[in-house]
């Protein structure tokens, strides 16, 4: 639809649409929503919105009475709340959206449970186990629901369980430390996730989403890189080893998104990475500050001129 | 030419919209991810080129007039640069300059104030500079530069008000231009990419506006419980006020340009239902706002605009939490009674404008 947009503004500008026709080419191009179109987006607008504010309402809400609620209250009121939502799940069918949304709902709820059994009952439980927790308990659902949204959200209390994990311990097992314990964790747990996503995309139609791709691939995409930056700030006996994955990475990044399933986005983030990466390399090898001012103004001109014209040229090919 | 090109013009064509053989489109522009690269790259290149033409003319730099007339050529030459040039080097090139050619306008403007000197001066110093970003990005020729200026005028002509003893209206002239902007996105032929870049601007600007003055200003929340402040005309609720009617003005203007006319049902039923939203969420600070850029995003078929539109409504919700002024059972029940009106519109919507009665008209 972008892609629409920018050629009917093309049309205007050289002035082959009469401006009294502007508004019946954007209707013919389908860029200005017709009623059915409208209808199906207020639909689901509606009911997202309706849905996140009135559990956003629960949260304040237990939060307000925290103390002058009975236990019993408090669990019995969240508890109902999610035998509500799956009972909602189950009741309206379970391939519909609002089918979907409903057991978010309730897979979010159970989060809400988890933090008040561990308040009220004062467990000594870290904060990664709830977070861990969590995942495992709306696993299930996960796997029943085929939401691409919930999948998402299963993947990030995940993610926070082991950033909460390694923050508490420092390491992962007794022979496996290194101070960049977390961004290794980050970038494996998410680059598993990412060739897992994409592998299981191409037969299941409900995981193909673009934005769930891109933003797994950001967050391994950055912690590689991280540890590559590190790796030539603190220069340690290591330090090849990061460089290795990183260019491997890179390597698989282009061959899958150039070659095999063409996105810009991947791209342009490997372009971002290289480019941060060199600006850090050539950082190091440069003492007087007002030469390292204009090295750095130049790399970025002359490197960003070069990825964007490169970037440019790949997504004229996948337009033609 | 590509299959889309041959379908979109071949759609044209049989609507008599246009007539002979297909043109030569322009290569398309850049996605937005490749332009907030562009921004970003632009953005550092500025800091270190600002850095070195600092450590070179230290000795010019502490004359203002030196540095005010060395801002002004580097924004002119960037402008020469842009104007003449669609090459990404360039364009990256100029966007460098002219930022560091800003900020060395700025230091000057803001060099000139101290600690007593008068809130009015100030106000002013705020205002003109509000005034330099607003024309910078009526002239400059490029994208991006002009998406970032248009943000920084609107931040500084809203920090320039609060001075003014003005809080809180601004977001809704804010949110005012950016819904015209939108929806007359296609309007004026020769300005399509700088309404655009604009729109995109106040987009930013009013997201951020909106997300951040109430904790900015002494932790005041929106609507009719926020104690008055007597130190300023404009109360928060007056801002939340004015941004329902924007609200109701953008329903009418998207109803305008299906040519229904406002005494038809649906369109008085619409802008009913928009009032008790608005009216609902009047105490949930940002809830219009997040909802008023989906819907301007969905009406353009525009994708970025609509997730900027959910990301934004997410941290509202979220940034609500954390508003002192109000307790936390209000703030709940502001939420329940904006979800169930929202739910209840919807039930509404299903069961008397059934999936035939909207396609038989």
């Amino acid at each position: 639809m972008n892609h629409t947009r920018f050629l009917i503004a093309s049309l205007i500008k050289q002035g082959l649409i009469p401006e009294d026709k502007i508004p019946d080419a954007l209707r013919v191009s389908k860029l200005t929503p017709d009623k059915t179109a409208w209808f199906s987006f207020l639909d689901r607008f509606l009911l997202v919105v309706g849905a996140v504010l009135l559990v956003s309402a629960l949260t304040f809400f237990i939060a307000y009475n925290w103390t002058e609620m009975s236990r019993l209250a408090k669990f019995a009121l969240v508890e109902v709340c999610i035998v509500l939502a799956v009972f909602a799940y189950w009741k309206v069918g379970t391939q519909q959206l609002s089918a979907k949304i409903a057991l978010l709902t309730a897979s979010l709820l159970l989060g809400v449970l988890l933090a008040l059994y561990g308040q009220t009952y004062q467990t000594g439980a870290d904060p990664w186990q709830l977070f861990f927790n969590w995942a495992l308990l709306i696993l299930p659902w996960v796997f029943i629901a085929q939401f691409h949204v919930l999948w998402m959200v299963f993947l990030f209390l995940l993610n926070l369980s082991l950033v909460l994990y390694i923050n508490t311990f420092g390491i992962f097992f007794v022979w496996f430390f290194t101070p960049e314990l977390l961004f290794w964790s980050l970038f494996a747990l998410n680059a598993v996730a990412l060739v897992v996503w994409e592998y299981m995309s191409q037969t299941k139609e409900w995981l193909q989403s673009v934005w769930a791709t891109r933003l797994l691939a950001v967050v391994s995409g950055a912690s590689i890189t991280i540890l590559v930056v590190n790796s030539i700030i603190g220069a340690s006996v290591y330090a090849i080893v990061p460089w290795l994955i990183w260019l491997g990475y890179l390597g698989v990044l282009y061959a899958y998104y150039r070659l095999k399933k063409p996105d810009l986005f991947m791209l342009a983030g490997g372009c971002l990475s290289v480019g941060t990466v060199m600006l850090f390399f050539i950082g190091q090898y440069i003492i007087d500050s007002a030469i390292v001012s204009l090295a750095f103004l130049t790399f970025i001109l002359v490197f960003g001129g070069a990825s964007s014209k490169w970037l440019k040229h790949v997504q004229k090919e996948m337009q033609s | 030419m590509s299959a889309t090109h041959s379908q979109l013009w071949q759609k044209l064509k049989d609507a008599n919209l246009v007539h002979g053989e297909m043109p030569r489109f322009e290569q398309d522009g850049s996605p937005w991810y490749i332009k907030f690269l562009l921004g970003m790259a632009g953005w550092w290149a500025a800091a270190f080129g600002l850095s070195f033409v600092m450590l070179v003319f230290t000795i010019f730099m502490k004359n203002p007039i030196a540095v005010f007339i060395l801002g002004n050529l580097l924004i002119g030459g960037a402008f020469f640069i842009l104007r003449q040039s669609e090459q990404t080097f360039l364009e990256q090139l100029g966007f460098a300059i002219s930022l560091t050619g800003q900020f060395l306008v700025m230091l000057v403007i803001f060099h000139a104030l101290g600690s007593d000197t008068p809130k009015f001066n100030v106000a002013l110093n705020w205002a003109l500079a509000g005034l330099f970003q607003a024309v910078l990005a009526l002239m400059i020729p490029n994208f991006v530069h002009r998406v970032f200026c248009t943000w920084n005028a609107a931040i500084l002509f809203s920090v320039a008000l609060l001075l003014f003893e003005l809080p809180y209206i601004f977001s809704s002239v804010v949110m005012l231009l950016m819904v015209w902007c939108w929806l007359h996105e296609y309007t004026y032929a020769k300005h399509i990419e700088k309404i655009r870049a604009i729109a995109y601007g106040l987009t930013f600007a009013l997201v951020s506006i909106e997300g951040f003055v109430p904790f900015i200003s002494g932790g005041a929340s929106s609507g009719w419980k926020t104690p008055v402040n007597i130190e300023y005309i404009t109360q928060p609720w007056m801002g939340e006020l004015l941004l329902g009617c924007v609200a109701l003005y953008m329903v009418w203007l998207l109803f305008r340009q299906y040519k229904q006319p406002i005494r038809q049902p649906v369109v008085m039923l619409s802008l009913f239902a928009t009032l008790l939203v608005v009216a609902a969420s009047f105490e949930a600070t940002g809830l219009t706002v997040g909802m008023v850029i989906v819907l301007l995003g969905f009406m353009g078929s525009n994708r970025v605009l609509m997730g900027i539109g959910i990301v934004s409504l997410l941290f509202y919700v979220s940034a609500y939490y954390y508003l002192l002024e109000t307790t936390l059972l209000d703030k709940s029940l502001t939420l329940l009674a904006v979800g169930v009106l929202l739910l209840g519109l919807r039930w509404l919507m299903l069961h008397f404008i059934s999936q035939g009665e909207v396609n038989a008209r």
